[in-house]
């Protein structure tokens, strides 16, 4: 896997709108690894998740007659200790980029978390944070 | 250019005239051959004599749907039943059909009402003529039929449907006109395209006819590249005759009115008062050139407004806007008359939004506009959406000239209803 893909899943702001969008997911036996959700005041949002199996889950998804997409973010590896997290985004800042949409995910193995963020150009994003010595997943 | 040229370019005070002359005399045998006219007219108090000018239409009492159906079969004729040579019904989707009569004038009259509508256009007696409607009851095709072949085309009365041999017959005979709804359009060039077969090369089309169900200019455009052809609207009622009431000529913007053959008035919906000129309301027709089966003032619930401007063709014929809504739909927000038709207009033109769609009224006139999102414009992002629902509000909001509350729905979360969908749920008490 050489990019990160995470789901997204349109959704008004009902009661009860994450309980079936998991159900159907658990049905499939899809892991969800992270999720996140963004509303606006508009009534709706959308509810991101980064799963074990994005194909499986974007097919289970739509055949339950959800609206969903894949989209690829980056994941910047983030380090285990205080000041971590403003590590990256000092760089971040420092190069001007501007983040859409963020936030943290934990690898399968419980061992590393990363700071997701959708951003316009992810390979330019990417090449220019690697200057930095900046890690992404998968590394 | 003109099949007629002394009637359509006929000046304004000698229309009056004749259209005064064919008032009187229609009013002289309403009233004295048909019961259901004589009772309308004495309870309005007014008698054929006091009809002496068009204004004078005004003393007249209307005539709706209602009536039609209630005087079924044959309660509105004013000829005896030997001098009737026609009969057509206007489908009902509730309760009784209407019934309409012509005599031998009649039937000739709307013939060549209909020659001169598709002689407007440039149609000519070098050209084929496929007519795609229906043949049978439904006045559409045979009318069409009747003034395609006065012109001298040749006609091929394919009826609809069966789109493989619709195609054989336009490449073999080389059909350079179709007459179609506005649907069965977009199908046809569907199919085409599946079949790999251009309209600019492999067919010899020029025109369309396009009529028979409502449709917006987006859609207009749409079947003009897509068959590469000319499109034109056509109005007109089984009530008054069927197609060729109004028509568009080569300039396609707004449609003639044969107004030496029905009376027009543009009248509130709601008070019946006439509106200015330019002014949006209902259209409401006099047959003034009918033997058979004359109707005063028929109700038809057709919104649309009179184009003042004289049109460049030299047709003096005044000009009415492609049909805005149907009265029965109208409902008012803050004032303003919104008919469903214009919040459709908006929402079929915007990229991204499904077919469906609901108006919601509630107290103090909130009003909300509940429309699908399409599947396929998600791409995850909810800025894009956001975007979306502004760019919808604001052009709601220029069409309607009340702004609403735009809510974007997942897919399939609204009803779907068959046949008429029901578009505005209205819950306000007062």
């Amino acid at each position: 896997m050489k990019t990160l893909r995470q789901l997204s899943v349109f959704a008004e702001n009902k009661p009860g709108k994450i309980e079936k969008i998991t159900k159907a997911l658990a049905d499939a036996g899809i892991n969800i690894l992270a999720i996140s959700i963004t509303t606006t005041t508009e009534g709706f949002g959308a509810i991101k998740f980064i799963v074990d199996n994005s194909n499986l889950a974007l097919e289970t998804l739509k055949q339950n007659g959800f609206t969903a997409t894949l989209n690829e973010v980056l994941g910047i590896k983030l380090q285990d200790k205080p000041g971590g997290l403003y590590f990256v985004t000092h760089l971040l800042t420092k190069n001007n980029i501007n983040i859409e949409n963020a936030h943290v995910f934990v690898d399968g193995h419980r061992e590393k978390a990363y700071l997701l963020v959708e951003v316009e150009d992810i390979e330019d994003v990417k090449d220019r944070l690697s200057r930095e010595g900046l890690l992404f997943y998968p590394e | 250019m003109y099949w007629n040229k002394e009637a359509e370019t006929i000046d304004a005070v000698s229309l009056s005239e004749q259209q005064a002359a064919r008032l009187k005399k229609t009013v002289e045998s309403l009233y004295s051959n048909i019961q259901f006219y004589k009772k309308q007219m004495d309870l309005a108090g007014v008698k054929p004599a006091d009809i002496k000018t068009v204004s004078d239409i005004r003393k007249l009492p209307f005539t709706t749907r209602e009536d039609l159906r209630e005087n079924f079969p044959d309660g509105l004729l004013a000829i005896p039943k030997k001098d009737i040579v026609r009969l057509h019904t206007s489908s009902g989707t509730t309760g009784k059909p209407k019934a309409i009569f012509f005599s031998k004038h009649d039937i000739d009259a709307a013939s060549d009402l209909m020659a001169r509508s598709l002689y407007m256009t440039g149609l000519r007696n070098t050209d084929i003529f496929q007519n795609m409607m229906t043949y049978g009851l439904f006045t559409g095709a045979l009318m069409m039929h009747y003034g395609a072949e006065k012109i001298g085309c040749m006609v091929i009365p394919a009826g609809p449907g069966n789109t493989a041999r619709q195609i054989s017959l336009m490449q073999d005979f080389e059909t350079t006109a179709i007459h179609i709804t506005p649907s069965y359009g977009l199908y046809l060039a569907s199919v085409l395209q599946k079949q790999g077969l251009d309209p600019a090369t492999d067919l010899s089309l020029k025109k369309a006819y396009v009529g028979a169900e409502p449709y917006t200019e987006e859609t207009r455009k749409k079947i003009e590249s897509l068959l590469k052809v000319d499109a034109y609207n056509c109005y007109g009622l089984s009530e008054m005759n069927g197609p060729g009431v109004a028509f568009e000529c080569e300039r396609k913007n707004g449609l003639h009115l044969w107004e030496d053959n029905f009376l027009m008035e543009i009248l509130d919906p709601v008070t019946g008062e006439p509106i200015p000129d330019g002014e949006e309301g209902e259209l409401v027709l006099t047959t003034l050139n009918r033997e058979a089966m004359p109707i005063l003032r028929y109700r038809t619930k057709d919104i649309t407004k009179i184009l003042p401007d004289k049109c460049p063709c030299g047709r003096t014929h005044r000009r009415i806007h492609r049909i805005i809504g149907r009265a029965d739909d109208m409902f008012i927000v803050k004032g303003v008359n919104i008919y469903p038709q214009q919040i459709e207009r908006v929402l079929m033109s915007v990229k991204g939004v499904a077919e469906n769609y609901q108006i919601n009224l509630e107290n103090l006139d909130k009003m909300t506009v509940k429309v699908e999102i399409d599947k396929n414009m998600f791409d995850g992002k909810v800025e894009h959406i956001v975007t979306l629902r502004n760019e919808i509000t604001e052009r709601l909001k220029n069409e309607i000239l009340v702004k609403p509350v735009v809510e974007l729905l997942e897919p399939g979360t609204l009803p779907v209803s068959e046949g008429k969908a029901v578009r505005v749920i209205d819950t306000r008490t007062m």
